[in-house]
């Protein structure tokens, strides 16, 4: 035994020896102290086809940050720029958010995606996102020695994915691919406004394909969280009604009849209010019976209204589509199921159990 | 053979082909019912003599001569396959064939503690293996799966039967036939046809987990895209200590690839000793020259004939025809051998 230890470690450190003697087998220099992992890339479109490509460095050390920026054709012409303008090489791997502008993506992503998606170091996990207004002229404002404006962002977007909470919307790579790439359903994308030194939640992107096609905000985005995958939403507020419901927890049950005509949709909302204008208006249970059927109505509508929407636009981001997979038979073609979703008869039933208010005077 | 499941689930891309996996799981028995019929024998128990007794010296010479590209073949494919995915996924800079050679110096390592003991680090290869099922059970707790992922059930559409696919699953449970060659240090028993179902459903139940896992994390018109969904999948997940699961998961691939590299390696040692003319026994050095051997073999193929494309897609085909073969007809061949034995004797 003790010689094929032996034998194996002169084989052992001859190899080192080869390795020594200036054979190079990892031509990659990753001396921390010398490479600059960056956390995002922001695309913006340029004029004649061209795309702006713009980062942060250095993340997240206690040094002056500055903006680098590019006017290229290529994004991958723009990495290797930033490498030429900047003393440290600049690393993707860490690579977290990739921000779009806005035009961009009405142009269509895939190529931007397609290269970020063949490149090995780049997670699946980076998130998408498509911005408004002038990132760059925010990103200026914040090149504070301390300011890891950055990285603060990725959080952001971490904890809203961590448990699945319905504030805003977060997609990764890979749920937007397998969006993409599914038969008959489309991505969405969250929208942020880029506002002097402020980065403002807008609302949800909805994608045709890879077109960015339409814009909801405020209330339909809302309902948009609560079928989207029966996320919790914390406040769900309708100032029409005056009213606020509080941990939302919705429950959907989507169903379609089997010549595609119709589509039944209930919804289950279990919360509790959680603001009122005036505690008269549920003195009673009558009165607090009337006030929650408002809100149902209220609801109804406005579901209907959104999902009237995306008829009218023929995408699918709730995947609506995907019901019409059946164990024994063929799947449905994208042009037969928009011929069938545009003209879809919609039926929402929203059942709200709600917690009335208490220890209120 | 682990290495399957690494290109298997882009060949399950449709989910009728879970399917399939059932239905070759099934065919494997028969084939694993034969190999059991060897066990029972008591030429099993013998080694060589049990082997000079079926088949004559003439016949055993002829085999190890038919035996021997195979395994070199196996070693070839195995070992650039692997080092291809470690390229992709760990090393993207390093030179492929320092991939080959390193873990080739490794199983000669193995190679070198002899048969008996590289049986027993079976043990170790089977809980490092076996680690790896539980790190796809996050991707059937994934928020965008949906149960339509898995639909339909059954082949309905324009695109053809994919039979081919159909032949890689059956290669892909192929293996067992090289336990003929090392019956002898294995003691078997009536038992064995229990064992080898158990193991055999063991693989069924894991490719299929393993298949239903990537069918539900991509969906079916996105898998086909990707040659590597496991690895990718093993990319996906995030723990707080490490960022690169993936690199844990290739490696915790490489015991079982370095086993059955330095099992072949073993093999072929056997074979070119069993066509040589000695008969002084085994030798360390003999052993280190087979090993070198194979190396020189897949250095050569990895270098002048692994061209992404049309190369690749046919070392792959020769390997799915190459292994269903071994599988199918080895335990075959035994059987009737056994047949014609119990025959003249009676």
């Amino acid at each position: 035994m003790k010689r094929f230890i032996q034998a194996t470690l002169v084989l052992l450190s001859s190899c080192l020896l080869i390795l020594e003697s200036g054979c190079v087998l990892l031509p990659e220099n990753n001396m921390i102290e010398e490479i600059t992992p960056i956390i995002f890339w922001s695309v913006q479109e340029a004029e004649d086809g061209k795309i702006t490509i713009s980062t942060l460095v250095p993340p997240l050390i206690k040094e002056k940050k500055r903006v680098l920026n590019l006017k290229v054709s290529l994004i991958n012409e723009g990495n290797k720029g930033f490498n030429l303008n900047y003393h440290n090489e600049l690393k993707a791997g860490q690579i977290r958010l990739l921000l779009v502008d806005e035009a961009y993506a009405k142009r269509g992503l895939t190529r931007l995606i397609n290269t970020v998606l063949t490149d090995p170091n780049i997670s699946q996990r980076l998130y998408l996102v498509v911005t408004k207004g002038d990132f760059n002229e925010f990103l200026a404002k914040h090149l504070d020695e301390t300011d890891n404006i950055d990285y603060y962002i990725y959080r952001m977007f971490k904890h809203y994915e961590k448990k699945k909470q319905g504030e805003i919307t977060v997609v990764n790579l890979h749920q937007f691919m397998k969006m993409l790439y599914s038969q008959v359903s489309d991505p969405q994308l969250p929208v942020f406004r880029a506002a002097g030194d402020q980065f403002l939640y807008e609302g949800t992107a909805f994608f045709d394909q890879d077109t960015m096609v339409a814009e909801i905000r405020g209330k339909d985005d809302q309902i948009n969280q609560l079928l989207y995958r029966d996320r919790f939403v914390r406040y769900l507020v309708l100032p029409e009604l005056s009213v606020t419901l509080g941990h939302i927890r919705a429950h959907t049950r989507k169903k379609l009849t089997p010549d595609l005509s119709s589509l039944s949709i209930e919804i289950d909302v279990k919360g509790r209010i959680n603001e009122l204008d005036s505690l008269a208006r549920i003195e009673d249970n009558y009165q607090f019976a009337a006030l929650s059927q408002k809100i149902e109505r209220y609801l109804e509508e406005n579901v209907i209204s959104l999902l009237s929407q995306m008829q009218k636009l023929q995408i699918d981001p709730l995947q609506i589509g995907a019901l019409t997979a059946k164990p024994f038979s063929r799947p449905i073609t994208r042009d037969t199921w928009d011929r069938h979703w545009s003209t879809m008869k919609i039926n929402v039933k929203v059942r709200l159990h709600l917690e009335p208010l208490t220890k209120v005077k | 053979m682990l290495y399957y499941m690494i290109i298997m689930p882009s060949a399950i891309v449709q989910p009728y082909m879970l399917l399939a996996i059932v239905a070759m799981g099934i065919a494997s028995q028969f084939c694993l019912y034969m190999l059991s019929k060897w066990f029972a024998t008591p030429y099993s128990t013998q080694g060589y003599k049990g082997f000079e007794e079926l088949f004559g010296k003439t016949g055993i010479k002829i085999l190890a001569l038919t035996g021997l590209p195979f395994l070199l073949f196996k070693i070839s494919f195995i070992s650039i396959s692997y080092a291809a995915i470690m390229q992709q996924f760990v090393f993207p800079t390093m030179d492929r064939e320092w991939h080959i050679v390193f873990p080739f110096i490794l199983c000669c390592y193995l190679a070198l503690f002899g048969m008996e003991n590289m049986i027993r680090f079976v043990t170790v290869v089977f809980i490092v293996t076996i680690g790896i099922f539980f790190m796809y059970i996050p991707f059937f707790l994934v928020q965008s799966n949906s149960i339509h992922d898995l639909y339909p059930l059954i082949p309905i559409g324009p695109e053809p039967f994919a039979w081919k696919s159909l032949l890689l699953v059956f290669s892909s449970f192929s293996g067992p036939e090289f336990l003929i060659a090392i019956s002898y240090w294995l003691n078997p028993q009536q038992k064995m046809l229990k064992y080898l179902t158990i193991a055999n459903t063991i693989s069924v139940v894991e490719y299929l987990f393993i298949s239903i896992a990537a069918l539900l994390f991509y969906g079916s018109k996105y898998l086909p895209t990707i040659k590597y969904p496991n690895l990718e999948m093993g990319r996906y997940l995030q723990s707080p200590l490490l960022e690169r699961v993936d690199i844990i998961l290739i490696s915790a691939y490489m015991f079982s690839i370095l086993y059955s590299l330095a099992l072949f390696v073993l093999m072929v040692y056997g074979a070119s000793s069993l066509l040589g003319k000695t008969k002084t026994g085994t030798s360390r050095v003999g052993l280190v020259v087979s090993c070198f051997m194979a190396m020189a073999c897949t250095l050569l193929i990895s270098k002048w004939f692994w061209e992404p494309g049309i190369e690749q897609a046919f070392w792959l085909d020769l390997q799915m025809w190459s292994g269903s073969t071994t599988y199918l007809l080895s335990p075959l061949l035994i059987w009737i051998a056994i047949k014609r034995k119990a025959r003249t004797t009676s």
